[in-house]
């Protein structure tokens, strides 16, 4: 800041000229006192710098006249400097004569006569206001930015290309365990993924390669403790210095799993406790059609106990014929009552044959068809195919026609109906119809709902309809109540296999 | 014993059983898996007991019994799980012969109602 160094021993008339001359026309804020601290020279910036008018003329006033209540602190400097010490101070501020406070960066200099006594003051000031507010602007901006990426709740990360960690904010230790020293100490974004994700992480780099940004995505990382943790990721490059990195936004997937995992969980049970129930409603029927073919058992060991003693083969052969062919009736039946109950949800979907589904289905139902009186047909369009679990499809059918023997017992001439087969949007529909009365329009928006029933109680826990629904959306499907003219239709849809 | 028991179900093995079982025993049987053929066959005949099922497709047992047209001893079998309970105190019922049954108690229960057997 000392612009007039060299110049500053002033003895000669003509020197000092030279030297008000050049304070003048520095562009810094300049002035020069004597050992009264009056001015003997200034220039525009020194007024500028104080926030005075252009072209005021200081010469001659006291610079306590000028600025009032410079207090004890300048004083203490002025003092000093008039004893030959030189000194800068970082910044000051005052408040100027609009009232504006005004930060001043000063330096403060001696200037001396010839016989090297101190003959006054020069200082040099800059009105370093706007850097000042800007800075702080700044300042408070970082801060702002900081606080948000130490307090995000989502995991922030900066890395190299190659995946080296540079930067992370607490989310993102949190979710990988590590310190900040350990995480930015070489720990890789590689080392912590598992291998079985490489053919994915493929993708997310050659998006990255060609859009500069990947994700979102879902993986998992190791953690410290090496448990996998799920999580979400979507990134984006940035470029510093002309050197790329990758930002990452990470989101820990382990609380959202578990809801998933506990909602699932749930479904699953409400799905078993909705067949028990079905079971339940089903049991007179099975029942009846158990007990025909035991009593023909029991009706043909007794003609044999005869027969054998008699040597009557032909009512021997007929006696066993006969007990054969129950059996195996009634095998079907609890056969197929095997495979309803066993819960299936947590196998893999298989491709479906419709026909087979539709099948086991009435096969469980044509005993409560028959315990209602009800005339049970079905016309399904052959080689329909889906993906899905066949139990759980079944649990849909057995609700649906369940549903429909209560509603067409009371008609004159009850039946029940299941037709499938595909439609030309590249699905399959199943429909079950009856000739019982349509549902009241007032009941028709609650069908679906949880707990709604028209039945008796004991007769049916109004689950039915809501989980079969789920089921068939689980599938990826839809259940919807379609009267077809006067009869009441219930319509499964599902994605056709090719 | 020349009346005859006419056997009802719409299941032709268990009609098979019931005439094979009572004819054994001696009895003269009719067995019909329509239950209106029955009737019509009731209408004309000698019978001495009927046998009925109580669910069949077209008919039940107690509409059986309702155009029966006259008195008659009449027991009812059935596979159902609550059938005493549904024809408790049905008058015109003889007995109730839940199924599955073992031929003996069938005979047993015959023979209250046609002692020449």
């Amino acid at each position: 800041m000392c612009y007039a160094k060299g110049m500053h021993r002033l003895g000669h008339q003509g020197t000092a000229r030279l030297f008000f001359e050049v304070v003048r026309s520095l562009p810094t804020g300049a002035a020069v006192f004597d050992r009264d601290m009056r001015y003997l020279a200034h220039n525009d910036a020194w007024l500028a710098a104080h926030g005075r008018v252009a072209g005021e003329r200081l010469i001659g006033l006291n610079h306590d006249e000028v600025f009032p209540g410079m207090g004890p602190e300048w004083r203490d400097v002025v003092t000093r400097c008039l004893d030959g010490a030189a000194e800068q101070k970082p910044t000051g501020v005052f408040i100027d004569a609009k009232g504006r406070s005004q930060t001043i960066r000063w330096s403060i200099e001696p200037w001396h006569i010839e016989d090297d006594r101190v003959g006054g003051l020069v200082v040099y000031a800059e009105n370093i206001t706007d850097q000042v507010t800007t800075q702080r602007r700044l300042d408070e901006h970082e801060s702002l930015i900081r606080e948000f990426f130490d307090r995000s709740p989502i995991g922030l990360n900066l890395c190299t290309m190659d995946g080296r960690w540079l930067e992370s904010n607490r989310a993102f230790l949190d979710i990988i365990g590590y310190s900040p020293e350990e995480a930015h100490g070489g720990l890789t974004y590689w080392q912590l993924t598992p291998r079985r994700y490489d053919a994915q992480e493929g993708v997310q780099l050659a998006s990255l390669k060609a859009d500069k940004r990947y994700g979102p995505y879902e993986k998992e990382f190791i953690r410290k403790d090496g448990r996998h943790v799920p999580v979400r990721l979507e990134g984006f490059i940035v470029e510093r210095e002309g050197v790329e990195y990758i930002w990452s936004l990470i989101e820990d997937l382990t609380a959202q799993r578990e809801l998933e995992k506990r909602v699932d969980e749930e479904r699953l049970k409400a799905i078993q406790a909705s067949k028990l129930s079905l079971l339940g409603e089903m049991a007179a029927g099975i029942a009846h059609e158990i007990n025909n073919p035991l009593t023909v058992i029991s009706g043909n060991t007794y003609l044999l106990r005869d027969a054998v003693a008699s040597g009557d083969a032909a009512v021997t052969d007929e006696a066993i014929s006969a007990i054969e062919e129950v059996t195996r009736r009634a095998a079907r039946i609890v056969q197929g009552l095997k495979k309803f109950s066993r819960q299936g949800a947590h196998d893999p979907t298989e491709e479906l044959v419709v026909e087979a589904i539709v099948s086991d289905a009435l096969d469980l139902c044509r005993a409560s068809s028959r315990t209602h009186g009800v005339a049970l047909t079905s016309d399904v369009e052959p080689g329909c195919r889906v993906r899905g679990h066949s139990v759980e499809l079944s649990q849909v059918l057995v609700n649906l026609l369940n549903n429909a023997f209560d509603a067409a017992r009371e008609s004159s001439d009850p039946w029940t109906r299941v037709t499938a087969g595909r439609t030309g949007d590249g699905r399959i529909t199943i429909s079950v119809s009856n000739s019982g009365a349509l549902i009241d329009d007032e009941v028709i928006p609650n069908l679906f709902r949880a707990f709604f029933t028209t039945k008796r109680i004991g007769e049916g826990t109004g689950l039915g309809l809501s989980i079969s629904r789920s089921i068939v959306e689980a599938h990826g499907g839809t259940l919807d109540y379609e009267p077809d003219g006067p009869h009441t239709r219930f319509v499964v849809r599902l994605k056709a296999l090719p | 014993m020349t009346a005859t028991i006419v056997c009802i179900d719409d299941e032709q093995p268990i009609c098979n059983i019931l005439r094979a079982v009572l004819q054994k025993a001696g009895a003269l049987v009719e067995t019909f898996t329509d239950p209106e053929r029955a009737l019509e066959f009731i209408q004309t005949a000698d019978v001495a007991l009927v046998v009925c099922d109580y669910r069949m497709p077209s008919l039940t047992g107690l509409d059986v019994l309702r155009r029966l047209g006259r008195s008659l001893p009449f027991v009812m079998i059935s596979g159902d799980l609550d059938v005493e309970r549904l024809l408790a105190g049905d008058s015109r019922v003889a007995a109730v012969l839940p199924k599955p049954f073992l031929p003996g108690d069938l005979l047993a229960l015959v023979r209250r109602f046609a002692p020449g057997l």
